[in-house]
């Protein structure tokens, strides 16, 4: 009886708290219709609120674009016809550290960044270079 | 083989001309605004990095070899439409618990509620050009914190532990207040996109350098909207 208390005791912490374990950001504002994100072998359609990951791929097609906002509050908009991968994204809120890397394959992002740029340990990459972030404002451009 | 010449010659200025940029902007961000905080952005290349940290910097990225470097006059259209894109920035507040209490008193409740308010007004007039039913729904977290107190005989572990036990319960009561206190006031954010966490004792560590202290600033939760 005791150990059936300490579950339902459990189970309603877990249903009292909303996970937020592997959520890296969310899609906040988006074209109409979505964009896609394409995690392992899945494509999917992202509206607003959709809750994104580590290993992700965000595609937008032409007049697609979508803004999110990271858990260190990073802001990045992904302009039309962009595909931008989120290879790696680690922050510990408790502690504000981590480190991320994203790369943009094609089209362009603005970034405003958050926590992780203060660190030096935000870094992005384009199909030949690679870019320290160090607390600041800037718009990546691959040209297709 | 004049002809051959300038197909030569026009493909090795588009093999010149940088398919890749990147360029800083004048910051957008309110706090950055008012520090001038430009920040930096380091091209790392061959083994060393070329840095650029004006507004308006732009490099042109060439794999291993050194980027090219300019300074726009002014900020190009695009950039300022691509920036338009992102989402509203986030706010954050603190509040505190009376001292002896785990829930905010009427006071400081008051205080959330004014400044969930005001976050959404800001809200309304960033995404005015969106139909309302499009526009991205509010995310609010909760962040409990304790000070770094706690007997010499726990061990760093356990104090860890602890403490950030604490801190979640502190989050996870004042996440039931925000619930009633945003259903009472019909404040539209619902209560899955509230959530709580125990920041535990990790910034007063930092504030006292790794001691042990008792502090009342970190009987707080942290409040954040975006």
């Amino acid at each position: 009886m005791r150990k059936f208390s300490i579950f339902v005791a459990a189970l309603f912490a877990l249903l009292a708290q909303p996970a937020l374990a592997d959520e890296i950001g969310r899609v906040k504002n988006v074209t109409a219709g979505g964009i896609e994100v394409i995690r392992g072998d899945s494509k999917m359609r992202a509206q607003s609120g959709f809750r994104l990951m580590e290993g992700d791929i965000v595609v937008t097609g032409a007049g697609q674009r979508v803004g999110i906002t990271f858990l260190d509050n990073t802001r990045m908009a992904v302009a039309p016809s962009s595909r931008v991968i989120i290879s790696r994204y680690r922050y510990d809120r408790a502690r504000e550290t981590g480190e991320s890397l994203m790369r943009v394959d094609r089209g362009a992002v603005g970034v405003d960044s958050g926590n992780l740029s203060r660190s030096g340990r935000m870094q992005f990459q384009t199909p030949t270079s690679t870019l320290g972030v160090r607390g600041t404002t800037f718009v990546i451009e691959v040209d297709g | 083989m004049r002809y051959l010449l300038a197909l030569g010659g026009a493909l090795a200025l588009a093999g010149c001309a940088s398919s890749e940029r990147v360029t800083l902007l004048a910051p957008v961000q309110e706090s950055k605004i008012a520090n001038n905080e430009v920040g930096a952005i380091a091209v790392l290349h061959g083994g060393t990095e070329t840095v650029i940290d004006m507004a308006n910097e732009q490099a042109g990225l060439r794999g291993e070899r050194s980027p090219r470097v300019r300074q726009l006059a002014e900020t190009d259209p695009r950039y300022t439409d691509i920036m338009r894109g992102l989402p509203l920035g986030s706010a954050s507040e603190n509040f505190e618990f009376a001292v002896g209490q785990n829930q905010l008193p009427d006071q400081e409740l008051a205080r959330l509620k004014s400044f969930l308010e005001r976050y959404i007004e800001s809200y309304t007039a960033y995404y005015a050009d969106i139909p309302e039913d499009q526009r991205p729904a509010f995310h609010v977290i909760i962040a409990g914190f304790s000070d770094s107190s706690g007997e010499a005989a726990v061990s760093d572990a356990d104090l860890e532990r602890i403490n950030t036990d604490l801190s979640t319960r502190r989050a996870d009561t004042v996440r039931g207040q925000v619930i009633a206190l945003v259903r009472e006031a019909g404040i539209p954010i619902r209560p899955d996109e509230i959530d709580s966490q125990g920041n535990g004792h990790f910034a007063a560590m930092r504030k006292h350098n790794g001691a042990r202290v008792v502090d009342q600033d970190f009987r707080i939760v942290s409040v954040t909207v975006r």
